[in-house]
């Protein structure tokens, strides 16, 4: 019993309690809600920066380290330390503070340096004024005191060697990290000369450098030097628009393997990460690469990409350390940053300070400097984290390095840090649309059938028992079906395909025989069989007539196929029979898709209303008639939005896929061989993807094309059974 | 035959085949995981194979087919063990190269912790050097030595359990702690007083440790000498799992072992990479990662599903987010695995790293896949079919209820609280089973959120703080994947994997056929209460 006068503040309390809850229930209603739907939102959000322009801006602006005219200049990793060749030599200063830091570097002997080359892995070479070349390795040390980070570099000579006899005008150096080198040095007096290292084994490098000079025969005067970074292949570009590729060798002297003519005298020269592809830049302003194409011992270069041309001769090419971008840059001092396989020309500026002299990009090709004719360094930051991925790339074909023309390929890691990679968007999509269709050959009739058997001609108690059960099977996880598929199924069809065709003539055949047999039973027996004898007589049709067919099958096939089909196809025809297909994914995945499409059919033909059947049947159509000529037309909608959904459930369907198929990313049509799909691709590969790099964010870009288009294919299957239920009322 | 085609029977026919060979199918499936995955455990005959070629095999015979290409000529499948001698557990085998065929009574299986089954005849029963038991008396001897070996083990496992893990991860607290320690610049006392702490119990640890080898010994010294194939071997009786002759043992005895088997499969620890041994670290980890997941669904799916169908305003805008809310149902789970990826494990793991585990980065504690993040990206992957379920649940209370209670006065709380959710609970109920059946199923997005082959602690034990959400988990569904397509030895791992899609398939079976008696019960609950 309430007394009175607590009347009053109960009846706040339920009011305050119920204006809470609503408050409580919308909030946490249009919450999750929201988050559901964010879903979309944050994958969207994942991939948008695979879309975003490359940002170049100048960084901390002009570097003016003590000395003078700079020949070349460079930073490490994290950009801390500035290293700068001038006459005087080597010198590295704090990039912040430009204050000269104290690093013990070769002499130099009295002479000064007139030429300077940098490897992309950190090697330099100087050039100096009585002919002797110094070739070294930077390294850069990391050490951690009081908790900040300090970078010491280090210089360590590897070989010094005398190759002309006046001053250098070009050296290059590169070294293969482990026991090859090579040193290429031309003067101003012409010629241009090899020496080649090779490195005994031992610690102490420079005195142990076992290298053998020789003359490069050339007619032309030299216009551009590239050198591999395995120091085996050389191209030199000749002042009459040739590039000759030689082969070097510890001990023999340089073999041409090749020459060939870019179209305009070379300027500019340097290998790509990779050393497969060369970037050329020409006295036309022209910009190309230019890889080996062909197959066995007869591949020679080709031009391949072409990129934006300059308005000047290009007198500078600088590689990324990280992937196929490059830099040029022009006599009239403009400079462009491309991106060879797509080619991309994401940027093109002048960079208002007179011609440039030399290009590098920074280490982890965040930026570059430009050291121009001046002697002065101008600082750029690149902010441009994909530049591999364009929409050509991802759905186009592409040429890639290697392959004798463009091509869609997805093969998004390989052995080395230099891989190319292909992110071709295309294979998967194809593997796909592959997948779903041979499911939905099985499927789309198998359950459309079945859904009007049991809507139309089932004993209500047959239906009441089959739909639980067809429930079930959808219940079923697709990893036992995916198991089962790839472990049991697979191996078993091998030797049945014939049987398995054979069970496609043999069982409607069978069936039919059935119904004739069933017609001429007499009229009492058939009155006083149970309901659902039909079904099951037709259970032991369908067995008995499959295991027939099961049991000719290898009979069959080796009368008709040699050796069994498989090794008839790779005999006789171009196809390959692989053990995991798309006839076990057919089977597979038209399992997981039969309930779905079974489900929503029966659904949709079971309440078609019961006058029309009526009516028709009363008109003296037969059974059959009705089904097909009244029932199912009246709910060929839903029939239609059920074989949606269930192409919806297979085109993301992912470990049966992945378990039943072998997961190559193939672009052909044979049943008798696998696929990739989008699904099954995320899962083997978003778990090694680094987070938020190109690849993982390329296969955000899949996922959500997998959910837009199951979303829209639900949405709009969906729609349609909504408008039938509409008609329905009507009728 | 005019009038049979028009009469249509036979297409009906051939419609009804259509679903029979779905039932067989489903039947056919069914039969399959059951069959294989049931006659695992039972101790079938060795048999004594004299192949033609003077080699003698003790194996058993799992399977037995038509050789393709030679018609009427049979092979047979044997699991002839020793792994460790022959390479391999299972050989194909002409039958025509088979001499003789018989079943010696003395024939033993030795199940060991490594390298299979091995099959062979006990010869005698060694302790370091003397011999214990020879003959006729081996077996016994045998027992007695495993009696003991068992012990041992029994207190060897719970001396690592125990003692050793809980010093193990008191130590790698001290270590994250004097870490804590020199980021916040804490003076040299502090430190100096942790590593003296550490070096107690680095103590302490070195001498459970030498415990442990001192027991390890002892229950390393027994042997069985076992003859395989005319040679003897030395089998060590510790490393020996079980060991029996099944061709004299009757079926009684067999079924007892049977049994045995059976639980060791669902409680035991895996071993030899997930190919022998039990799967219940998969089986915990599966129950666990369902129930996180149900705890985290059942709340705010019935929240949306409320809101949708009792408080918002029935418009335009209400259909559209339910079509979406039911469409998100249909789409497939490695979406949803990569959204859990990005945003639980990267964003909001990643985030939980930083403000409160920074001693340990760059290991990630959250910022990793994770038994939590795998739960919640399921949850999120389930909330459609709960709030579906549940929004059906709604509707189907009749609208009469719930205008009695509002004209008795009861505010819209009370009426929800009351009468409607009540009344829904049954269908609410049959969501969330549904949901969990799903859950317990699907195992592509946990493979980018935090499933491994094989995890080392459960997510749940006795170690401060108990429950490890960010430990990385097992599935019996991941397990499937893991051990039929990654395992080494395929072939000797099949079976095992069929008795673990056996049991997946009985629990999700389990599951929905509960769904389905509760619907059932509730549409005639209704049927009586409709006026």
């Amino acid at each position: 019993m309430v007394r009175p006068t607590n009347r009053g503040s109960l009846r706040r309390r339920v009011r305050l309690y119920d204006r809470l809850g609503r408050l409580v229930i919308a909030a946490g209603g249009i919450g999750i809600i929201a988050a559901v739907l964010g879903i979309f939102v944050f994958i969207g959000r994942e991939t948008a920066p695979l879309f975003r322009p490359a940002r170049v801006q100048p960084g901390a602006g002009e570097l003016a380290p003590p000395g003078g005219d700079v020949l070349l200049a460079a930073v490490d990793p994290y950009r801390e330390v500035l290293l700068a060749v001038d006459a005087s030599g080597l010198r590295f200063a704090d990039t912040a503070t430009l204050a000269p830091l104290p690093v013990e570097t070769p002499a130099l002997g009295g002479a000064t340096v007139t030429a300077a080359d940098r490897s992309p892995d950190g090697r330099l070479a100087l050039g100096l004024s009585d002919g002797r070349v110094q070739a070294m390795r930077v390294v850069y040390e990391l050490t951690y005191r009081e908790g900040r980070r300090r970078v010491r570099p280090r210089v360590h000579l590897e070989d010094e060697a005398r190759l002309h006899a006046g001053a250098l005008s070009t050296v290059v150096y590169r070294h293969d990290g482990e026991r090859r080198s090579a040193l290429i040095a031309a003067g101003d007096s012409g010629g241009v000369v090899v020496r080649v290292g090779r490195r005994r084994t031992g610690l102490m490098a420079a005195a142990r450098v076992q290298a053998s000079t020789h003359d490069l025969p050339l007619t032309e005067p030299v216009t551009a030097i590239a050198l591999d970074g395995s120091a085996r292949q050389l191209a030199v570009a000749t002042a009459d628009g040739r590039v000759q590729v030689w082969r070097l060798a510890a001990g023999d002297p340089p073999r041409r393997e090749e020459a060939f003519e870019a179209g305009a005298t070379v300027t500019a020269l340097a290998y790509l990460l990779g050393d497969q592809s060369l970037a050329v830049g020409d006295a036309g302003g022209g910009v190309h690469t230019w890889f080996r194409v062909g197959a066995g011992g007869d591949r020679r270069f080709q031009r391949i990409h072409e990129l934006a041309r300059h308005d000047a001769a290009v007198l500078a090419v600088a590689p990324s350390e990280r992937d196929k971008q490059f830099l040029t840059a022009d006599g009239s001092g403009a400079a462009a940053l491309h991106h060879a396989t797509t080619e991309q020309t994401f940027w093109q500026r002048d960079l208002a300070g007179g011609p440039v002299r030399q290009l590098t990009f920074t280490p982890k090709a965040d930026g570059f400097l430009a050291v121009l004719e001046d002697g002065r360094i101008l600082d750029y930051d690149i902010d441009n984290p994909h530049p591999e991925v364009t929409w050509g790339s991802l759905f186009g074909r592409v040429w890639y390095e290697g392959y004798d023309g463009p091509r869609h390929v997805w093969q998004s890691s390989g052995g080395t840090d230099e891989f190319e990679p292909k992110l071709s968007l295309v294979p998967l999509i194809f593997g796909t649309a592959k997948g779903t269709l041979y499911a939905m050959l099985l499927a789309l009739p198998l359950a459309v059938l079945a859904a009007i058997y049991t809507a139309e001609f089932a004993a209500p108690a047959v239906r009441n028992t089959v739909k639980p059960v067809v429930e079930i099977m959808a219940s079923l996880p697709s990893v036992i079906l995916g198991f089962l598929a790839g472990l049991w199924l697979a191996p078993l069809l091998e030797h049945h395909v014939i049987g398995t065709a054979l069970a496609l003539l043999l069982v409607p055949l069978f069936v039919v025989a059935g119904a004739w047999g069933w017609r001429r039973l007499p009229r009492r027996v058939r009155l006083h069989l149970p309901s659902n004898a039909e079904l099951m007589a037709l259970v032991v049709l369908t067995t008995a007539s499959s295991a027939l067919a099961l049991w000719l099958g290898p009979a069959l096939e080796r009368a008709l196929f040699e050796g069994g089909l498989p090794r008839w196809l790779s005999a006789e025809t171009a196809l390959r029979y692989d053990q995991r297909n798309s006839l076990v994914i057919g089977f597979a995945m038209g399992f997981a898709v039969i309930p779905l499409i079974f489900s929503i059919c029966e659904d949709a033909l079971s309440t078609v209303p019961a006058s029309l059947k009526a009516g028709s049947l009363a008109l003296g159509a037969t059974r059959w008639q009705t089904a097909t000529r009244v029932v199912l037309p009246m709910a060929l909608p839903g029939v239609f939005s059920a074989a949606m959904i269930g192409f919806g459930r297979a085109v993301g369907e992912t470990m049966i896929v992945l378990m039943a198929t072998g997961n190559t990313p193939i672009m052909e049509w044979n049943i008798f061989t696998g696929m990739r799909t989008i699904s099954a691709n995320i899962a083997v590969e978003l778990p090694e993807a680094p987070h938020q790099g190109t690849l993982y964010r390329v296969l955000f870009l899949s996922g959500l094309l997998l959910f837009l288009v199951t979303f829209a294919i639900n949405t709009v299957a969906e729609e349609i059974r909504v408008r039938l239920r509409e008609k329905y009322r009507r009728v | 035959m005019r009038g049979f085609l028009r009469s249509g029977d036979p297409f009906i026919w051939l419609a009804g085949s259509a679903l029979a060979l779905c039932l067989v199918m489903i039947g056919g499936l069914v039969l399959v995981v059951v069959r294989n995955g049931l006659g695992f455990f039972w101790p079938s005959d060795l048999e004594r194979l004299d192949l033609a070629d003077g080699q003698v095999l003790l194996a058993r015979i799992v399977d037995r087919q038509e050789i393709p290409d030679r018609a009427g000529a049979f092979r047979v499948q044997a699991k002839v063990g020793n792994r460790d001698l022959y390479g391999l557990d299972f050989r194909w085998i002409d039958e025509s190269a088979i001499a003789r065929r018989d079943r010696p009574a003395a024939a033993a299986v030795f199940e060991r912790l490594e390298w299979g089954d091995a099959h062979g005849y006990l010869r005698r029963v060694e302790a370091a050097g003397d011999t214990l038991g020879e003959g006729g008396r081996a077996w016994e001897a045998l027992d007695r030595a495993r009696t003991e070996t068992e012990a041992l083990r029994d207190r060897i496992e719970a001396l690592e359990d125990g003692e050793l893990g809980a010093l193990n991860a008191e130590i790698e607290a001290l270590r994250l702690e004097r870490r804590r320690l020199e980021m916040s610049s804490a003076p040299a006392e502090a430190l100096v007083e942790v590593d003296r702490r550490r070096d107690d119990l680095w103590e302490r640890y070195e001498e459970v440790a030498g415990n442990l080898a001192g027991l390890r010994d002892r229950s390393e010294r027994y042997v069985a000498v076992v003859e395989v194939g005319g040679a003897e071997r030395r089998l060590k009786v510790a490393h020996v799992v079980r060991a029996y002759r099944p061709n004299a043992m009757g079926p009684a005895s067999k079924g007892g072992l049977y049994a045995e088997k059976v639980w060791e499969f669902l409680a035991g620890e895996p071993r030899e990479s997930n190919t022998e041994g039990g799967i219940f670290p998969a089986l915990f980890g599966t129950v666990m990662m369902v129930f996180l997941m149900t705890l985290a669904v059942v709340p705010f799916g019935v929240l949306a599903a409320l809101y949708l169908r009792e408080y918002a305003r029935q418009g335009l805008l209400v259909r559209a987010v339910r079509i979406a809310v039911n469409n998100l149902a249909g789409v497939p789970s490695i979406v949803f695995g990569m959204f859990g990826l990005g945003f639980f494990v990267y964003g909001v793991g990643g985030t939980i790293d930083l403000i409160f585990y920074p001693e340990s980065l760059p290991a990630p504690t959250f910022g990793t896949g994770g038994i939590l993040w795998a739960s919640l990206t399921l949850a999120l992957l389930t909330l459609p079919v709960v709030i579906v379920a549940t929004e059906e649940a709604l509707a189907s209370v009749p609208m009469g209820l719930r205008e009695g209670s509002l004209a008795l006065g009861s505010t819209k709380l009370q009426m929800v609280w009351r009468v409607v959710l009540p009344s829904a609970l049954p269908g609410i109920l049959t969501g969330v089973i549904l949901a969990t059946a799903r859950g317990a199923g699907e195992v592509a997005p946990l493979m980018i959120t935090g499933v491994v082959k094989l995890a080392p602690d459960l997510p749940l034990d006795g170690i401060f703080p108990y429950l490890h959400l960010e430990r990385k988990f097992m599935h019996l569904g991941f397990h499937i994947y893991d051990v039929g397509f990654q395992s080494p030895n395929v072939e000797a791992a099949r079976p095992m994997v069929y008795t673990t899609t056996f049991l997946l398939l009985a629990v999700v079976l389990i599951l929905n056929l509960t769904a389905i008696v509760v619907r059932s019960r509730l549409r005639k609950r209704y049927a009586m209460t409709a006026f």
